[in-house]
């Protein structure tokens, strides 16, 4: 009970000590717990709209490659031991016509679904005609559209007009991405896609206990070539390699707040101990055992793990909350509220009292183990240099492991499956052995830093060095944290801005039309866009100064048991010729393309382990056909699990209707004209217009979040790194009292005091910087090899000088601009008092 | 030869040396003493002469390089350091210039610490601790935080401290260092109060006066004993009662 009262009035004695280690514990708890909690939300996100798109259905029984399919087969699924119902419908994509751009909804069309959402009618009645429509109730007041409105919606059939007659409340398959859903009749909905007869999926509802994986199985066997039977959240899953580089980026910036927050706490830790030497040492000196004092020591990291913990989450919520609505802005679809799975607060429960305990275990051991005699002394103790080369022995050895791990996942030695989670834990330990190994080097560092620099720094300088130099383990450890500070950065930094200029490259030599025109933005979660008539082609190409229209399709299919999108593009000479060619001689490329083979995207290829020649299994409408690839291409639609197929080619293979975009190129001396007749053509008719350089604006927005990103982990490394130094120099400057005192009295001036706390800053920041630059430059070149090998997309690797600088200039600024309150205290001492300090 | 259970401490050819080669200094240049039970013996000398160096190595804080020391008959130097701190938690008191107590705990909190670490239910210990404070003419002050009381004050919380374990010796390094005359003087008179209640007591100081509070005053220089003799008749017989009639140890 009084050693817990003790412990209780040591947090209230110390409040800004308290308050830096909860703060340590609270960056990495809300760091893992938000990210945790995103990645959680966005997958299942998109996982859970697919499945409300199926309503109640467990199964579907859907075309390979999408498209129309004959509903006769209905009756026979229906008949299936265990289905309850198994009722066609059309669901496809089309452009709603609201202001400036039309937006992409899922248009569906069911006699039965109608009834279906009956239940959910919020106002209005049923669909009776085929110019009749149903809206979801928070889409349609988003848009402002009433009840008994005219909506436009954009389709393979053209622009066509529709009254509003209800309204449904947005759940289940209304529900679907965030309510972007039209209900129609069945005979509405094909002769919108042109779907004489036919319908796109049907969807399939069991009985109650009915076994899914043997009716799955049953029907599978029963159904013709080229259908597929799936569960309907199986869609979503094409998302997931979209997801993967943005979930890489978050693994990194959880591990980066799991470092950050250990050393914060390791480091206001170690000032505590610092501070509370003496206290310490009466306690020995009175009986209290080296393991009592562990145990007492380990259960305040522990009643501040815990604290840390509960306050982490709360942070952690609220940074989810921006976290998603980033990816909500970065992926283009609504992933609703947070769904708040165990898992993370499980991780979070567990982390911030171990965290806090791993951080504080070392020095709480140590700290007990003290020879009290010095501490009661007031004596430097001895030790420090067993301390120093026990941690280069540890740093060492985990730097020569991750080295090793590093080179096993560059070398692809590390299986596939554990690759994404090997490369969070792997950066983790290249920063931790950073971090040992700095005290070893500093004083090397600090010698050439004092060579370099002395003589400009007078005698505050000087005396600067020296105080550093006293505590070269601590200062070590501080200068440590900044060149962590550095290498995150400029590792990161690096990497970030290499994938953005590959990715503008990309845009640049693929994206050569002058002009785009489609039903809607594209968008992630449909995979499709909207299908535009195919007579919009003469259309386009009769406008005058129009050179040439080409179309295009993307069409989700599987291609070697994974799902991948296919880029159906009309090709000439000239477009084949801007293909971003990874692997293969460019003319046997187009060749082969204009032949019939596939060009596949580098990530796919390395998911299949395909090579130029191999044959490529496609499931489609005919069964499984093989394409021979002629060519690797970057490409990062679908994060690179994509590829391209003559349009004449895919339209034999997977027999689609409509244009999901197309491709207007002007003949060169007519562009400008040429465009206000395009946007012309495109405000007609509701559709939505996009020139070359409001495209790659687009792209460069897509990219600003992602700058936002790097941004942020800056500023968390940078706020560590100067939390550190606060530390640190407080620690110095209370060990220094009496001479500060000293040199008060007899010569210094408050001004000179100051400068000489602000140089220990500016020499622990010089001395980051070597290390700190090196570590970042090879950490971002084994990055850029590993998103090769993880991502499957080689990005060429540039070393910015001009970043690089910058980076050394934050972090000399930030060490100077931490060093003001230390330096202020320092200079405000009252001479009298600080002369009796003991 | 003595009885060694009349002898508190016995110290044989005791020897600590700091530092090396230039800085080489011999703090304890082989030392014999003997300790008896009962006795207040306060050791005097110049700076660096070994007084304090004796204190902690007597405490068991520190390590001799040669030589033995024996508490209550215990060889204290083949302890290890748990054993070492026990010795301290139950059998020996110690008082420091510094007062060295703990900020964030109360008096009565102090003093009961080592008894509640040792296990002794906390009514207990705060009840021993109320009697030492009453002891040290304090109990008035027993919930006040170190900080609110004077130096005086502080020190006689430190010396109730020690005393609450009922230790078989009281160790005190300069325990009036840092007082003022009176606050000085009130300090000893204390200590010389618990000798004659029995406690045996060694204690290092600067100041003659208070030196003379003792039953005897051994002087060291260069870590050699260059005097060591008995004060007043009175007095030496105490200590001599004591070395014929052993008190009980705790």
């Amino acid at each position: 009970m009084m050693l817990r009262s003790y412990t209780y009035r040591e947090f209230i004695r110390r409040p800004g000590r308290t308050l830096l280690t909860l703060g340590g514990i609270v960056i990495g708890v809300a760091g893992v717990f938000a990210i945790a909690l995103t990645v959680h939300t966005t997958r299942n996100a998109y996982r859970q709209m697919f499945a409300d798109l199926a309503g109640r259905a467990e199964l579907e029984v859907v075309a390979d490659g999408g498209g129309g399919f004959d509903p006769e087969i209905a009756a026979g699924l229906a008949a299936v031991p265990g289905v309850r119902s198994a009722r066609p419908v059309v669901r496809m994509v089309a452009g709603f016509v609201s202001g400036s751009n039309p937006l992409g909804v899922m248009v569906v069309g069911a006699d039965a679904s109608a009834d279906d959402v009956l239940d959910r009618l919020v106002s209005g009645r049923r669909i009776e005609a085929d110019d009749e429509i149903l809206l979801v109730d928070n889409f349609a007041r988003s848009l402002h559209v009433a009840e008994q409105a005219t909506a436009r919606l954009v389709t393979p059939s053209g622009v066509k007009r529709f009254r509003v007659v209800g309204l449904v409340e947005p759940t289940g398959i209304a529900g679907f991405n965030g309510g972007a859903v039209v209900f129609v009749s069945l005979q509405a909905a094909r002769q919108l896609f042109k779907l004489s007869g036919q319908v796109t999926a049907i969807p399939i509802e069991l009985v109650p206990g009915a076994d899914a994986e043997a009716v799955r199985a049953t029907i599978a066997s029963q159904l013709p070539a080229g259908m597929l039977v799936r569960s309907p959240a199986a869609r979503g899953d094409l998302a997931q390699h979209s997801l993967l580089a943005a979930e890489q980026g978050l693994s990194a910036l959880s591990a980066v707040s799991v470092v950050a927050g250990a050393f914060v706490i390791l480091n206001s830790f170690l000032m505590s101990l610092g501070e509370r030497r003496r206290q310490l040492a009466i306690l020995r000196a009175i009986g209290v055992t080296s393991g009592q004092i562990t145990r007492l020591l380990l259960r305040e990291a522990l009643v501040l793990g815990v604290v840390g913990m509960i306050v982490g989450v709360a942070v952690g919520l609220v940074t989810s909350m921006l976290l998603v609505q980033g990816m909500e802005r970065l992926l283009g679809i609504e992933l609703r509220h947070l769904e708040l799975a165990p898992m993370p607060f499980v991780e979070a429960a567990l982390f911030g009292p171990v965290m806090a305990l791993l951080a504080t275990l070392a020095p709480s051991i140590r700290a007990a183990k003290r020879p009290p005699l010095a501490d009661l002394l007031g004596l430097q103790a001895k030790g420090s240099d067993s301390m120093v080369s026990k941690m280069s022995r540890l740093g060492l050895a985990v730097g020569i492991g991750s080295t090793i791990g590093v080179t096993a996942f560059v070398m692809g030695w590390i299986p596939r499956e554990a690759q994404k989670f090997l490369a969070t834990p792997l950066l983790c330990t290249f920063l931790i052995s950073g971090i040992l190994l700095m005290p070893t080097l500093y004083p090397r560092l600090a010698r050439v830093m004092r060579l370099l620099f002395g003589r400009l720094w007078g005698i505050e300088g000087r005396l600067a060095a020296r105080q550093l130099e006293r505590n070269a383990t601590r200062s070590g450890l501080t200068a440590a944290i900044l060149c962590v500070a550095l290498v995150i950065s400029i590792s990161m930094g690096q990497s970030i801005r290499n994938s953005i200029r590959d990715i503008e490259e990309w845009s640049e030599r693929t994206f050569t039309a002058d002009y785009m025109v489609r039903g809607c933005l594209p968008e992630l979660s449909y995979s499709i866009g909207v299908q535009l008539p195919e007579s919009m082609h003469d259309e386009l190409a009769a406008i005058k100064g129009v050179e040439k229209v080409h179309e295009l399709n993307l069409l989700q299919v599987k291609a070697g048991g994974e799902d991948v999108v296919v880029l159906a593009r009309s090709f000439d000479d000239r477009t084949a010729a801007t293909l971003d060619i990874a692997a293969g001689e460019r003319v046997a490329v187009i060749e082969g393309l204009f032949a019939g083979d596939a060009v596949v995207g580098t990530a796919l290829a390395q998911r299949l382990k395909l090579h130029i020649g191999d044959r490529l299994p496609l499931r489609t409408r005919k069964g499984e056909q093989h394409v021979r690839i002629a060519g690797e291409v970057t490409e990062y639609v679908a994060g690179g699990m994509a590829l391209y197929l003559e349009r004449k080619t895919a339209k034999r293979l997977f027999d689609f209707e409509g244009v999901d975009v197309y491709m207007v190129m002007a003949h060169k001396e007519s562009t400008l004209g040429v465009g206000e007749a395009v946007r012309a053509f495109c405000d007609s008719r509701g559709l939505m217009f996009q020139s070359n350089a409001q495209f790659r604006e687009r792209i460069r927005q897509m990219m600003g979040g992602i700058i936002g990103f790097l941004w942020l982990l800056m500023a968390v490394v940078f706020v560590v790194a100067s939390l550190g130094i606060v530390n640190t120099l407080t620690m110095n400057v209370m060990e220094q009292t009496r001479e500060i005192a000293v040199l008060r009295s007899v010569a210094m001036r408050r001004s000179q005091i100051r400068l000489m706390v602000l140089y220990q800053a500016l020499s622990l920041s010089l001395c980051s910087l070597p290390p700190g630059v090196a570590m970042g430059l090879l950490l971002a070149f084994l990055m850029n090899l590993s998103t090769h090998v993880l991502l499957g997309q080689p990005v060429e690797f540039h070393a910015e000088a001009g970043f690089v600088l910058g980076c050394c200039v934050a972090c000399l600024l930030i060490g100077w601009a931490a060093a003001w309150i230390p330096a202020r205290r320092a200079s405000r001492l009252e001479i009298v008092a600080a002369l009796q300090y003991e | 030869m003595t009885d060694s259970s009349r002898i508190a401490v016995e110290i044989r050819g005791l020897r600590k040396t700091f530092g090396s080669g230039v800085t080489r200094v011999d703090a304890l240049a082989g030392m014999d003493l003997d300790i008896p039970v009962g006795q207040f013996v306060a050791v005097m000398g110049p700076s660096g002469s070994g007084k304090s160096t004796l204190l902690h190595l007597v405490a068991g804080l520190d390590r001799p390089d040669a030589g033995g020391i024996r508490v209550s008959g215990q060889d204290i130097l083949t302890l290890s350091d748990d054993e070492l701190t026990l010795l301290r938690r139950r059998r020996l008191g110690l008082v420091f210039q510094a007062f060295n107590l703990l900020d964030a705990l109360t008096a009565t909190e102090n003093i009961s610490l080592p008894l509640v670490v040792d296990g002794v239910p906390e009514r207990d210990a705060q009840r021993r601790a109320e009697r030492a404070l009453e002891r040290v003419g304090l109990v008035q002050r027993g919930q006040h935080l170190p900080k609110e009381m004077s130096g005086g004050e502080q020190q006689r919380v430190a010396i109730a401290r020690a005393l609450a374990i009922e230790p078989m010796l009281l160790l005190a390094d300069e325990p009036t260092g840092n007082l003022d005359t009176h606050n000085g003087d009130q300090v000893m008179q204390l200590l010389r109060q618990v000798v004659n209640e029995g406690q045996t007591i060694l204690m290092v100081t600067h100041n003659p006066s208070h030196a003379a509070v003792a039953d005897r005053i051994v002087t060291l220089r260069d870590g050699h004993i260059i005097h060591d003799r008995l004060l007043g008749d009175e007095r030496a017989r105490v200590a001599h009662s004591a070395l014929e009639t052993p008190r009980a140890e705790s």
